[in-house]
């Protein structure tokens, strides 16, 4: 599904140029469970914003389902990846001034979902999650773990192909931190792909393959448990 | 040299109460290397604020020095951080407008030292920390190594009696890491008492003592150090 | 869609709520302004819309050319409105209106003089549309002496009863029949009568001016035929002219043409000597005056927004990774700004309500708020904010929408040089405009005190007026003067056919040594030998007028300075001046005396030459110069003298001083209003400086905290953040002194009599500038200064 040929990435500062990532070749398959990790600085979640087409490499290729996509414009990627890719975060980043229901909502919204069907797909997701209860509420009135929840679930609500997650369990304690690996675990059993990035290396060992990155340099590869 | 007693600290945002920290108690005597480890969420940083003198605990007390500081004010907790901390920072923190020997500078500045004396220390911090030579430049003109370097050099310019860091090699990769560790580990043998916060375990080992930390409590304590195996 | 739009502007508002204000005021008072102008030039527009054929009527002006200048006047000759109809086809009907002077108009015991009385021909009701009340329009002025009065004055002398068929007695001598009742006459038209009387009167009295195609006192309209064109008649008129005209008035040397000017022109563009200017000057300054105060308020919104946008780069940053495209953001932030602009029409609604009153009076106009006549005004004031928010909102929204992701994700925040100079550039701007109009406007208070001082030349102080309209009362003036001296508290009496402070005729004379080809114009008034004296009038040369000399009224004339000035006259006393008797000839005068030169006119006029002469008979108003002592007194003796000797006519009186300060009033309203306006720029200036100083306390929270964890004092920090501001300030300030340092934009080269402006001025005007922008910075930077290192460097 996902090719990328010497991806590189650098920062230009006026004076010095930063390298964070380097001669990156991967390839992914649909229905993957990949894990990224690596010492901080080691440029992971720079590779997962630009398999996620947030970021742009310096060089490189990136293919998507055989497509070019460094090339296209900004308002075909956004489709892309408003179609195919769903992302989670450590922080969450669920907008503070909107409802749970409205969080998971918009990215319906976005791809001009009709009311209806839009209040069908939130519906279904907070019961899939067992947050109906907290649908009013906002993000500061619940707690990590369940704010994460709510971020999955609004990653989930377009039916992604694939996943993205960085540190997703880094704000939560043990046992939320569980939680959602197992989520994820179901999901990719259900067929979504999933790439994350994590530290922790019982986390890591959810993925079925695992790729070390070190200075911006894939270092190795290995298998997961 | 620093004692807590039961430290802990709330934060309540509307209707949720999260407990960062939960009834700590925590040492560091001088001259110790003292590393805090623990997961993300951990309260780690939470704790290093309340050392720093950045914020007040909820509960529970803070022996800085044998005084009491946990009701102090925030000019009386400046005053204090002013002439005893040094801090270093995972992202450096510097000022981008100002020049190295400016930055380093700064406490100095604060702490109303006069000119002549200001530059003769200035210039000690930054031969100490091998970056005299770039004194004139400005922090984006430099690597990321230099910059914690920099920082490192503002930090021990005031002569603190600790130097409290927070994942100072977090944004560096391994060589430059290592490199910052070095100079730590030279600082504290030169008699500089450091408090240092991170993730990994191979640094961790760097100082003398290792305190795990785990949902907010102290859960392990063990003595690490470069005796370790 | 908008819903989601909708819930987070809301929720935005609440969370920073002094931002909100801060906005919501810029936005207000940008509002308001604009929302006042709307209401004013719609009403100015609207000026005798009403008329059903008003596209088609034109009014017939004069334009009188001389060797020295080009003269327009709305007057016409009687018998122009008849011929025009007979040799015109095109023309389709004319009326004349000819204003009366006041007139005692008496019913029963209810005696008043009225103002606004005029002759019309019995077409009026067909050309113009005057809704009649009572009677019949075709018939009510087609007999001599009859009156169609309004519904006020109706009310006014008869009450509740009918007045059709009922008699009024005007001025004591003639008896007119009231045969209809007709609408007041709307606000919103340069008609401004109570009473019509018909025009045959005129002619049952045997006017001669109804045939003298040389008397200019009438005003003649004219309504065109459908489909015809004026420009078509325009050009046929010089020879009409000169078939009824001829060169009569070359011999005074004026050259006359006929034009005509649309009726639904008037009110904005007549340019006439001696009336009321057209009103489009000031239509265009105060249109453009709010539209800066609208941009000011609009550039504040934005330089705030995006000051605040920091805060919301991120859900930026969210939601393009949810799936935004770059427009829909965009559509987003103009939706709030936009949300908001809606939220500030509210409350500038609230506030034109409670303004227009004030600023009627500055535009003299009667303006009201009134959606159910004019709901058109509505939907303007929903257009002007929707454009409001538009314009607003789009800066901040193209900025916001540019937010990279990544970026954001990484707290790496891009701030561009390239908008900080942007935005200094526009605060700069708008303490310049403050800075200016602050010294402006000292300048003009200054100036309104000391025209205060300045000495008329005339003591204006304690004198009555009593206007005089009458022939009756004019024969036996004489008499009653004599008999007022006598009174105990009257010190003078005088009499005088132009009020000083009042609109002064002019006319061409021609002075010894002058050619016909060579008139002069001057100031023209008429008095009697009390006017000099009573008025404390200094004669510089030969003397005045003289009961006891009595060729005066005939021959004698009385100079001022100027005029001895202008025509070069060292020895004035002695020399002749020809005038115009008004029927094509000319008499002539001899200068007996000169006069120190006084102002006449207002101060804001300058003096001009003056011409003096005695001619009995012609005066217009009784001046009383009284003691200051038991004025109440002497009132009531005067008022009884008065009713003695005309019992059929009410005492009504004036004081010089209040009349002639008139336009001095005026002038003072407007500064005062004036100086609203500078507050309101002031207050956009500080609030575009309170947004700079949010946008540095947001872009420096890092470096704050930093400074703070290392020991930094607050008020090292307050000055440190707001040196920048201050600088600009200064530099603005800098440049308003500049500013009216070129001759050509400072308004003492320009006016006459206008003081200078002194250094105390620039240096009081800098203070009050830097300590409005001091105070404004202050909260931002105390805010700033006393907030946690620990929320702002964020060890996590």
């Amino acid at each position: 599904m996902i090719k990328l040929t010497d991806i590189e990435k650098y920062y230009e500062n006026k004076f010095i140029k930063t390298w964070v990532l380097r001669q990156i070749n991967l390839e992914i398959e649909e229905g993957e469970f990949l894990t990224i990790m690596g010492p901080s600085g080691a440029g992971k979640s720079t590779l997962l914003h630009i398999l996620g087409m947030l970021d742009e490499p310096s060089g490189g290729e990136y293919q998507f389902d055989g497509q070019e996509v460094t090339r296209l414009k900004e308002k075909d990627r956004t489709r892309l990846h408003q179609h195919h890719i769903g992302f989670i975060f450590q922080a969450y980043h669920l907008i503070d001034e909107l409802t749970v229901f409205e969080n998971l909502e918009t990215p319906l919204l976005y791809k001009k979902v009709r009311a209806p069907e839009r209040k069908s797909l939130v519906a279904d997701m907070l019961d899939r999650f067992n947050i109906v209860a907290k649908k009013d509420l906002f993000p500061h009135q619940l707690s990590g773990g369940q704010q994460q929840l709510v971020a999955v679930a609004r990653a989930l609500i377009i039916r992604p192909r694939m996943i993205l997650a960085d540190e997703p369990t880094g704000n939560l304690n043990s046992k939320q931190g569980f939680e959602i690996m197992d989520l994820l675990k179901q999901l990719n059993q259900e067929g979504t792909t999933i790439v994350q990035v994590t530290h922790d290396e019982k986390k890591a060992g959810y993925g079925k393959r695992i790729i070390h990155l070190l200075d911006g340099w894939m270092e190795k590869e290995e298998a997961g448990k | 040299m620093i004692k807590t007693r039961k430290l802990t600290k709330v934060y309540t945002t509307e209707e949720v109460e999260t407990t960062a920290l939960n009834k700590v108690d925590f040492e560091v005597r001088e001259k110790e290397f003292v590393s805090i480890m623990g997961p993300s969420g951990c309260g780690k940083s939470t704790l290093l604020n309340l050392l720093g003198l950045l914020d007040n605990p909820s509960d529970g007390e803070y022996f800085f020095l044998d005084t009491e500081v946990s009701g102090y004010s925030e000019r009386q907790r400046s005053n204090l951080r002013k002439h005893n901390i040094g801090f270093v920072f995972q992202s450096f923190n510097l000022i981008d407008e100002l020049t190295v020997f400016e930055n380093v500078e700064l406490p100095l500045l604060y702490q109303k030292v006069g000119a002549r004396e200001r530059k003769e220390r200035v210039e000690a911090a930054l031969e100490k920390m091998q970056i005299m030579h770039r004194r004139n430049h400005f922090p984006q003109q430099l690597s990321g190594g230099q910059q914690q370097r920099v920082a490192v050099a503002r930090a021990v310019v005031g002569e603190p009696k600790i130097i409290l860091a927070d994942e100072p090699t977090g944004n560096l990769d391994s060589r430059h890491g290592e490199e910052v560790m070095d100079m730590l580990s030279d600082l504290n043998e030169q008699g500089t008492t450091i408090v240092m916060v991170t993730h990994s375990p191979a640094y961790a080992e760097y100082g003398n003592r290792v305190v795990h930390l785990f949902d907010g409590q102290v859960v392990t304590e063990n003595m690490g150090g470069r005796f370790h195996v | 869609m908008f819903q989601n739009y909708f819930k987070i502007a809301l929720r935005n508002l609440m969370k920073n709520r002094v931002y909100s204000v801060v906005n919501i005021l810029s936005l207000v008072i940008g509002l308001v302004c604009g929302m006042l102008i709307i209401v004013y030039v719609l009403d100015e527009i609207s000026y005798d819309r009403f008329h059903d054929r008003a596209g088609r009527i034109y009014r017939l002006g004069r334009k009188t050319e001389t060797a020295e200048q080009v003269v327009l006047e709305p007057l016409s000759c009687a018998p122009a409105a008849r011929a025009l109809m007979t040799d015109f086809p095109d023309i389709e009907n004319a009326v004349r209106i000819r204003n009366t002077g006041n007139i005692a108009v008496r019913y029963g015991d209810k005696m008043f003089y009225e103002k606004h009385v005029a002759y019309a021909d019995a077409p009026v009701f067909d050309v113009f549309t005057f809704p009649m009340i009572e009677g019949d329009p075709g018939t009510a002025l087609t007999r001599p002496y009859s009156a169609v009065i309004t519904e006020d004055m109706a009310s006014k002398y008869f009450g509740i009863e009918n007045p059709v068929g009922k008699i009024l007695r005007f001025n004591n001598q003639h008896d007119y029949m009231v045969t209809g009742v007709m609408q007041n006459v709307p606000d919103n038209s340069h008609f401004e009568f109570d009473m019509l009387c018909s025009m045959e009167t005129l002619a049952a009295q045997k006017d001669p001016d109804l045939d003298n195609w040389l008397s200019f006192g009438y005003f003649t309209y004219v309504l065109l035929k459908e489909n015809a064109a004026p420009e078509d008649i325009q050009k046929k008129l010089p020879a009409f002219v000169r078939h009824y005209i001829g060169d009569d008035f070359k011999v005074q040397g004026k050259s006359i043409h006929f034009f005509l000017h649309p009726l639904l022109k008037i009110q904005l563009y007549s340019h006439l000597e001696g009336y009321p200017p057209g009103r489009i000057v000031q239509v265009c300054f105060l249109s453009m005056f709010a539209l800066c105060i609208i941009l000011a308020g609009c550039m504040n919104f934005m330089n705030l927004a995006v000051a605040r946008s920091v805060n919301r780069n991120r859900e930026v940053g969210i939601r393009k990774v949810i799936g935004a495209n770059r427009k829909q953001l965009m559509v987003q932030f103009t939706a709030e700004a936009v949300i908001l602009s809606l939220i500030s029409m509210v409350v500038a609604m609230i506030l034109v309500k409670w303004f227009l009153p004030a600023f009627s009076t500055v535009v003299r106009q009667q303006l009201t708020l009134d959606f159910t006549a004019r709901p058109e005004l509505l939907l303007y004031f929903i257009g002007l904010s929707l454009i409001v928010g538009i314009v607003s909102g789009s800066y901040p929204a193209f900025y916001l929408s540019r937010v990279h992701p990544a970026d954001i994700l990484k707290g790496r925040f891009t701030a561009g040089a390239r908008k900080v100079r942007l935005r200094n550039a526009l605060v700069l701007f708008q303490f310049f405009t403050s800075a200016v109009f602050i010294i402006q406007a000292s300048v003009f208070g200054i100036q309104l005190e000391h025209l205060r001082d300045i000495d008329p030349g005339f003591d204006k102080n304690n004198v009555l007026v009593v206007p005089v309209s009458e022939e009756n009362i004019r024969q036996s003036m004489d008499v009653f003067k004599k008999e007022l001296r006598k009174e105990a508290g009257v010190t003078c009496v005088a009499a005088t056919s132009t009020l000083p402070g009042w609109y002064i005729p002019r006319e061409m004379k021609i002075p010894q040594g002058y050619t016909a080809e060579q008139m002069q114009i001057m100031d023209d008034i008429n008095v009697d030998h009390g006017f000099i004296p009573a008025m404390g009038i200094e004669i510089i040369a030969g003397r005045n007028f003289s009961e006891d000399i009595t060729t005066d009224p005939e021959q004698s004339v009385i100079i001022n300075e100027t005029a001895a000035q202008k025509f070069g006259w060292e020895q004035p006393v002695g020399k002749t001046i020809q005038y115009s008797t008004g029927s094509g000839q000319f008499a002539t005068g001899t200068v007996c005396g000169v006069v120190r030169d006084f102002h006449l006119a207002s101060l804001y006029r300058v003096i001009e030459p003056l011409f003096i002469s005695n001619h009995a008979g012609r005066f217009n108003y009784l001046l009383v110069r009284f003691q200051p002592e038991n004025v109440e007194e002497t009132m009531d003796r005067i008022r009884h003298r008065w009713l003695a000797r005309y019992p059929d006519h009410p005492f009504e009186y004036s004081f010089l001083d209040d009349s002639y300060d008139y336009y001095f009033q005026v002038v003072e309203k407007v500064m005062h209003i004036f100086s609203y306006f500078i507050f309101l720029t002031i207050f956009i200036a500080c609030l575009g400086i309170f947004a700079l100083a949010a946008y540095n306390a947001e872009r420096r929270v890092k470096e704050i905290g930093i400074r703070k964890v290392l020991g930094a004092p607050s008020l090292h920090l307050v000055l440190m953040l707001n040196r920048e501001i201050m600088l600009l300030v200064c530099i603005a300030m800098a440049a308003a002194v500049a500013f009216f340092q070129i001759p050509f934009l400072n308004p003492s080269t320009v006016m006459p009599y206008f003081t200078d402006f002194k250094p105390v001025v620039y240096l009081k005007s800098t203070l009050i500038v830097i300590l409005m922008a001091l105070v404004t910075i202050s909260y931002q930077s105390i805010r700033a200064a006393a907030m946690n290192p620990v929320d702002s460097i964020r060890i996590e």
